[in-house]
């Protein structure tokens, strides 16, 4: 499996898989019009990575904000990260979020306690 | 419509496959557990969008709030800064009319003393005539001077007008080559 990378933009975040070192990071704005079709390469990526690796996965997540399309695509990705905890791998995300904003940890700690996956939460200085 | 259920094709599909289960009344207790399954995953789904969504409601909300707070002071502080420059032309307008007055007042002054003193002194025999003269000329100019003011104050106004439709204008078409402040009128086409 080979390295993605897809650059930031004002609607769509920087994503960046690497199945060499296990690494997923995401981050910025999600808004796009479709997103399905932004989130469905990095999805099935990470599907691939599940089903075929045997190592574990470091998340780096860090977004501004996002819309409900991209949470549901981002509930599919923590989806498959508890399928990976559940079969014994380690799963080490980090939630990084932007001082003073008190939802986007909200929203980690919503998807942490809802998907029993355990979150390290990181402030970023404003 | 589309994108939407391209979002949820995997609950779709799982959806489908149990209607067509219960259509062939087919429901072994496999199946029945593989729903049970799909339903509290959908549910669990449905947990987290509504808490992130409402959470990044929230969030929209008070940057709303913020940009509410910050467009009310920036329109205080534009009201206090037209005010300022609305003072600062009307100054240089006021200072513009009186010099032109002051001109105009030396110019008649000296007309009437050159010119008109000897001729009203020889046809009309009144003690400081000159005076009363120059004296009406004075009144005549002082009230001529919010006159000219109104003038100047238009002029100015039309010129910061001009100026305004030409940045537009530019704005507006950046790849155009930018438009100068010309005052000459365009010649007209016969």
């Amino acid at each position: 499996m080979e390295r993605s990378f897809i650059q930031a933009t004002e609607f769509t975040p920087m994503v960046n898989f690497d199945p060499a070192k296990g690494l997923m990071e995401m981050k910025g704005n999600s808004t796009p019009s479709d997103s399905q079709m932004f989130y469905s390469s990095v999805i099935s990526q990470l599907e691939e990575y599940v089903a075929n690796d045997t190592r574990g996965i470091i998340a780096n997540m860090a977004f501004r904000y996002f819309n409900t399309s991209s949470s549901k695509c981002l509930y599919s990705m923590f989806k498959k990260l508890t399928v990976m905890q559940k079969d014994g791998r380690t799963v080490t995300v980090s939630w990084y979020y932007w001082q003073n904003d008190d939802e986007m940890y909200g929203v980690g700690k919503d998807f942490a306690e809802l998907m029993n996956l355990k979150f390290n939460f990181i402030e970023f200085a404003a | 419509m589309t994108q939407l259920k391209d979002l949820f094709q995997e609950e779709d599909k799982s959806l489908q496959h149990f209607k067509d289960k219960v259509d062939t009344n087919s429901l072994p207790r496999k199946d029945l557990t593989q729903f049970v399954e799909s339903h509290t995953d959908l549910l669990t789904q449905s947990k987290v969008i509504t808490r992130v969504s409402d959470r990044l409601q929230s969030k929209l909300n008070n940057a709303n709030e913020k940009i509410t707070v910050q467009h009310k002071t920036i329109a205080e502080k534009n009201n206090l800064l037209q005010h300022t420059v609305d003072q600062l032309i009307r100054a240089k307008v006021s200072k513009k009319a009186s010099r032109v007055l002051l001109t105009a007042a030396i110019l008649l002054f000296l007309a009437e003393e050159v010119l008109l003193e000897g001729v009203i002194s020889t046809f009309i025999n009144v003690p400081y005539i000159g005076l009363a003269v120059k004296l009406m000329m004075a009144f005549i100019l002082k009230g001529f001077e919010s006159t000219l003011e109104t003038y100047f104050m238009r002029k100015e106004q039309e010129k910061i007008l001009h100026e305004n439709h030409l940045e537009e204008a530019n704005a507006a078409s950046p790849n155009v080559p930018a438009l100068k402040l010309e005052r000459s009128v365009a010649p007209q086409a016969r």
